[in-house]
């Protein structure tokens, strides 16, 4: 990777400079002549069915120029996933009943928020409520309150089963049989949020052509389009969503939200632009968060701590709808099995409603919650065989080039460099056990270590993952990047600019990106499923490449050279022999344009992982490969707890990854920092609480994220797997969703370490860690 | 809904001088970005809570969410938009770019100029006093660890410009 | 979330202000620093219909030392007590309190006087008028129901303010003021305990400045503050104690104050006898926890159950007395 300028180096990324200087345009910002406030009713009630709705009175008042309520919808369902097998099970305005409490009824458009609120005030429904659950395991019983009818492929006698996920391999029981040890645990993962700093924004405006543009704080544009035009009954040309800054969004802004739906619906009626921007508290009360987990882990090992056999079982609450409830059951068997050897396993995942809010994916998608679930057993397991964590990961890490049971390789899989390096730079084994000899001596404050093991994947055909970038040259050889990719702060721009300048081999200054408007750019699927370094960039090389050969086709007829004798330096084009033999780019750009009679230069590329692949993987039937990607780390924490208080400090994380190479070490060491900090929220202090279905802490004061002096001071170590050139595509991992699960698997077991005390049960609040503490001293006095 | 008479006042943000007319009622925040357009600070929680509103009254980094704008009166307010000087950006700006402490740049303005306000009043801080100064500006990207690193080359750069 | 409209009042001088309170009988809201008040509103919690600013007012600004008393006026913000030398080296758990309020922006707007009285909170209290209107409403917003402890008769909101518990330790008084008329009265005793209306002064009557007496030699004090994060957030629990040793090092003299246990700060009465002749070494804490643990009620209406909190009282007190004797 010797001779790169732009790939593998800290960029400092492109839209810092609007940024910092607050002139960054988010959805927010966006402000056109005449735009209305928009406000949405939302169902007071878990589980009720509409009787009647009404408006008139909203409709009257003076300022109000329109309300919309089902009447107005075409009542085109939507979902997060729409197959076959899992249809789209969601109104985006509520026809004749409401099944979570914030379920969107009716949406009002007034000329300020002082009317908009009052317009709310004044709709009269009617209500008749109907029984209602809450609790996942409360919901599947035969009895509890229908919410909808339970999945045709489910055979068991369970109500609300929303989706299922079975697959299996080899022979369980027979493994259990033959192990020395078996073990069995039950953990339960809380609901958390994304608590992006951007609310929930849109604005909609449905202009007299006919045409519905919409500004939208969201994760890809190309999916927000095609869903609002089918629910809207809009054909897709006609409805552009542009591009805005997003604010962050970490996973809860990628489905249709009930609130886009309706400012377009809105718009559509009264012609004005209309602005739906959520409060905070709306923000926690309304939107989609992340989905709570009930992981049943059973695990059975050889007598040096081989893992045998695996049987697992999620319960996923998935809210009043589908939402990525049935995703999360599908991946969770994916993250027990990509970072160790499982010879036998049988999974099933059940993915239940209840009247909950919706639920969707948050970074991670279920990976630290099975991650949590499987390195606190596997450090259990070892201390039960007298094996120190380091060596009973060691023993069932994946090597490189092993064959997945879903028809994947890992490819180049540093794990077990990983787990090596990150335990000699924390100096883990002498480290390890400091919280047991601890707890001989008589202090209160005591310290920890533990390691958590991750492996994700990017880029994968769960979701029709293609990517089209398009690279235009300019008359003077600048270069225009076109691309549907969304910037939500990784740093997309910024990358793909790297790749671009790198393989044409121009400065970064020189590459403007155009990206994220339906109209304007190239079809992306968006920021999520972890991939767009790898598939946008990689369609970025090419259309790079594509430009980069039709100037180089022109450089050698002009020049008359053969193209292989041909190099590139600071935009000019020499002869390798002799390099006063020259032209610039400009000259390449106008003999090409002048050879084709006026065609500019234009470089197109596409990319999709496993192109021979038929179809994407089945999330009933778990049949079918992922991807070609497969990323992996071996995270170190170390804690600090009080025991008088039951706090919990994380002191320190360091972080072993195989990424494939950094692109832009700077941006990937910001991933970092930023997962560990979720990573420690979400499992000591994150909890979005919910009693009846509706959220009792909908606020940045109670619902506890980190703030600066939580700070953990972090630490990197770069294994290095794959590497970048100009010949073919390159393979890259990702580092936008994985170490959030590392670090939460990380911190559970060095709490264990420090304290003894081992929690099943997220967050591990004080009051938590306190009870564990005094069960431990129960029993020592007994 | 009785509404109350709005009052004519003059607000001095970034160095100039605007006459308003505005109710009472309206944040300091909400006149910024509504009726100047200043729209470079934001809106996170409007509880108080999470900083990106942050603007600096009279050097002293405050919450726009919970002032009123017609106290604002009399005093110097500096968003955002007032740190850079032309072309050039402040030095806390450059170190924010340059160590990558802005991902999606939303808490971005509001930890700037906090961290400025920190930086004119304590030239040499520590880490500690820095995490500190900033405790009250949520983030939700960085983690915080490349903003501290900004903010402590921010003060190096800002010294050695003197 | 917008603020209600009101009509707005900005007085001078603090006569002025007065005969404003006096006029509307109450019925004009005072707005010191606006941290709490302007939250209140936006939830809708409270929509008065006139606001009365003391921004204007400077006499009520100012910290003074003369005749062993430190006289702080009501509307002095925050950041002016904590860069105040007289604070630091006296009022010790003044100066902790004023680093434990918030987080530093809020320090720069909030005042003393509108710290002390603030209005008490709970989570259930604390929402939005959406919120709220999803259940009948709770005894302090004026209906019949407790949200925290179903079929509860009295209000267990939680008294939140960081400085009134470590002012009450170092034993001070406030100067209360309404047109023709002031008193002096100890801090402690314009709480009612009431959590539906925490505080016993009149509605006419301004709180003006607070009077602290100089501790004598050999006083410390201190007050730590249990909170979920280690900032921005409200206290869960906290402890101002205020401790005067003897020639022999020996404890005389004790005020143990509880703070975010219900809905007025508690003065530990016992904790004077207990602790007397003690040392930081000798003194029963495991005695003293006895009598903490037992006095208080809490219910699980802030971020952790009610059952853990009390359990940390003699932890928190423990660490405050040691400091204090320090």
């Amino acid at each position: 990777m010797d001779n790169l300028l732009y790939v593998g180096k800290s960029i400092p990324r492109k839209d810092g400079p609007a940024k910092a200087t607050g002139r960054a345009e988010y959805t927010v910002d966006i402000s056109l002549p005449g735009t209305l406030t928009g406000k949405v009713l939302r169902s007071p009630y878990p589980h009720a069915r509409i009787l009647s709705i009404d408006t008139s009175k909203a409709q009257r008042l003076y300022g109000v120029k329109a309300v919309v309520t089902a009447a107005d919808s075409l009542k085109i369902k939507h979902g997060f996933v729409e197959t076959p097998r899992y249809p789209a099970d969601q109104y985006p305005i509520a026809v004749d009943r409401v099944r979570h409490v914030g379920e969107e009824i009716v949406g009002v458009a007034a000329v300020d928020e002082y009317t908009a609120d009052e317009a709310l005030s004044l709709i009269e429904i009617e209500y008749e409520e109907l029984p209602a659950v809450f609790d996942v395991e409360e919901a599947m019983k035969p009895g509890a309150p229908e919410i909808h009818p339970s999945h045709e492929m489910v055979n068991e006698p369970y109500r609300n089963i929303g989706g299922k996920t079975e697959t299996s391999w080899g022979d369980v029981e027979e493994a259990f049989a033959q192990a020395s040890l078996v073990r069995e645990d039950k953990f339960y993962c809380q609901m958390r949020t994304h608590a992006y700093m951007e609310p929930q924004a849109t604005v909609a405006y449905f202009d007299y052509s006919g045409k519905l543009n919409v500004w939208t704080s969201s994760m890809g544009v190309f999916l927000k389009r095609a869903k609002l035009a089918r629910t809207l009954g809009l054909p897709f040309g006609s409805v552009r969503v542009l591009k805005t800054y997003v604010g962050g969004a970490f996973g809860g802004k990628i489905d249709l939200f009930n609130h886009e739906y309706i400012a377009a619906l809105l718009s559509m009626k009264c012609h004005q632009p209309v602005k739906i921007v959520y409060s905070r508290e709306e923000v926690f009360k309304g939107s989609r968060h992340a989905q709570p987990l009930i992981v049943e882990l059973k695990t059975g090992v050889a007598k040096d701590g081989t893992i045998m056999a695996q049987k697992i079982r999620t319960i996923n609450d998935s809210g009043a709808y589908r939402g990525s409830g049935v995703v999360v059951i599908f991946l969770a068997w994916g993250f027990a099995m990509a970072p160790y050897r499982v010879p036998n396993m049988q999974y099933e995942g059940y993915s239940v409603y209840t009247n909950n809010l919706v639920h969707c994916p948050q970074r991670g998608h279920g990976a630290p919650k099975m991650r949590l679930a499987a390195e606190s057993q596997l450090d259990m397991i070892a201390e039960e065989l007298g094996i120190d964590p380091v060596e009973i990961r060691l023993k069932n890490a994946r090597r490189p080039g092993e064959p997945l049971p879903n028809g994947d390789s890992v490819k180049n899989f540093g794990l077990i460099e990983c787990i090596n390096e990150v335990a000699k730079k924390t100096d883990f084994r002498n480290k390890y056990g400091a919280g047991k000899r601890e707890r001989e001596k008589d202090s209160k404050i005591k310290h920890g270590i533990g390691m958590g093991v991750t492996s994700y994947f990017g880029g994968s055909l769960v979701y029709p993952n293609s990517s089209s970038v398009i690279v235009k040259l300019n008359d003077d050889a600048s270069v225009s990047l076109i691309t549907g990719a969304v910037d939500l702060g990784q740093g997309a721009e910024t990358v793909l600019s790297q790749i671009v300048a790198e393989e044409l081999g121009v400065p970064i200054e020189d590459v403007q990106v155009n990206a994220a408007d339906t109209e304007t750019t190239t079809v992306d699927i968006g920021s999520w499923i972890s991939g767009l370094t790898w598939v946008t960039g990689n369609a970025a090389k090419k259309a790079a490449a594509h430009a980069m050969k039709k100037l180089l086709d022109c450089a050698a007829e002009k020049l008359n050279e053969d193209v292989n004798d041909l190099a590139v330096r600071n935009k000019e084009i020499f002869v390798k022999h002799s390099p006063d033999k020259k032209i610039t780019y400009a000259q390449a750009v106008a003999a090409s344009i002048a050879k084709n009679k006026g065609d500019s230069v234009i470089g197109e590329g596409h990319f999709r992982t496993m192109k021979e692949e038929p179809t994407h993987p089945s999330l009933a039937t778990a049949k079918g490969r992922w991807t070609e990607n497969y990323s992996c780390y071996a995270q170190v924490a170390e804690v600090e707890v009080d025991t008088e208080t039951g706090v919990v400090k994380v002191l320190k994380a360091t972080t072993a990854h195989d990424c494939g190479f950094p692109f832009n070490p700077m941006l990937v060491e910001g991933q970092i920092d930023g997962q560990v900090s979720m990573g420690q929220g979400q499992i000591l202090s994150e909890e979005l609480r919910i009693e009846k279905g509706c959220i009792i802490n909908p606020s940045f004061l109670e619902y506890k994220i980190p703030c600066a002096l939580d700070m953990v001071d972090t630490a990197y170590i770069d294994v290095i797997t794959e590497k970048y050139s100009r010949d073919h595509h390159f393979n890259i991992k990702e580092v936008g969703e994985g170490y959030v699960s590392g670090t939460v698997a990380a911190v559970a077991n060095a709490v264990y370490d420090a304290t003894g005390v081992r929690l099943k049960q997220t967050p591990f609040s004080p009051d938590r860690v306190l009870d564990g503490l005094e069960q431990i001293q129960k029993k020592i006095g007994k | 809904m009785k509404k109350s008479q709005k009052q004519l006042i003059s607000l001095k943000i970034n160095g100039q001088e605007y006459e308003l007319a505005i109710h009472p009622n309206r944040t300091l925040l909400e006149v910024l970005r509504e009726d100047l357009t200043l729209t470079g600070t934001k809106e996170g929680c409007d509880d108080g809570v999470c900083g990106t509103c942050t603007v600096l009254l009279n050097g002293a980094p405050i919450r726009s969410c919970l002032y009123l704008a017609i106290e604002a009166q009399g005093k110097e307010v500096t968003t955002i938009e007032g740190l850079a000087e032309g072309e050039r950006l402040h030095p806390i700006q450059q170190a924010f770019i340059e160590h990558g402490a802005i991902q999606c740049g939303y808490c971005s303005p509001g930890m700037i100029l906090t961290a400025k306000a920190l930086l004119d009043k304590n030239p040499t801080p520590t880490e500690q006093d820095i995490k500190l100064a900033i405790a009250g500006n949520f983030c939700r990207c960085t983690g915080y660890n490349k903003i501290v690193t900004a903010i402590k080359a921010g003060c190096q750069s800002a010294e050695g410009g003197q | 979330m917008k603020i209600p409209y009101f009509d707005f009042r900005a007085p001078s001088t603090l006569e002025e202000a007065l005969s404003i309170m006096d006029d509307y009988k109450g019925g004009a809201r005072v707005l010191a620093g606006g941290t709490d008040l302007i939250p209140i509103m936006k939830y809708g919690l409270d929509a008065p219909d006139t606001i009365m600013s003391l921004k204007k007012i400077t006499d009520l600004r100012g910290i003074k030392l003369e005749n062993k008393e430190i006289n702080i006026g009501a509307m002095t913000p925050l950041a002016d007590l904590l860069s105040s030398h007289i604070i630091k080296e006296n009022l010790r758990a003044l100066h902790q309190a004023v680093e434990a309020v918030a987080a530093p922006p809020i320090w720069n707007v909030a005042t003393i006087g509108g710290n002390i009285c603030q209005n008490s909170r709970c989570f259930y209290y604390n929402q939005s008028k959406t919120w709220r209107i999803e259940r009948p409403p709770c005894l302090k917003a004026g209906g019949n129901a407790c949200h925290a402890v179903p079929k509860g008769k009295k209000c267990f909101s939680v008294y939140s303010g960081d400085l009134a518990p470590a002012l009450i330790a170092l034993k001070s008084s406030v100067f209360v003021e309404r047109k023709g008329r002031s008193r002096i009265l100890s801090l402690q005793n314009i709480f009612s305990g009431n959590g539906t209306a925490p505080f016993t002064l009149e509605k006419e009557e301004l709180l003006t400045s607070i009077i602290v007496p100089l501790p004598d030699k050999g006083t410390g004090s201190s007050y730590v503050k249990m909170r979920f994060r280690p900032s921005v957030d409200y206290p869960l629990l906290s402890v101002a104690a205020s401790v005067s040793l003897d020639g022999s090092k020996k404890i005389k003299e004790t005020t143990l104050v509880l703070g975010a246990v219900g809905p007025a700060p508690v003065v530990v009465a016992a904790a004077g006898k207990l602790l007397r002749g003690g040392t930081k070494d000798t003194v029963d804490f495991d005695a003293l926890g006895e009598i903490l643990r037992k006095g208080t009620q809490m219910v699980d209406n802030l971020a952790l159950p009610g059952s853990y909190r009390r359990k940390m009282i003699p932890v928190i007190a423990k660490k405050a007395i040691r400091a204090a004797i320090e």
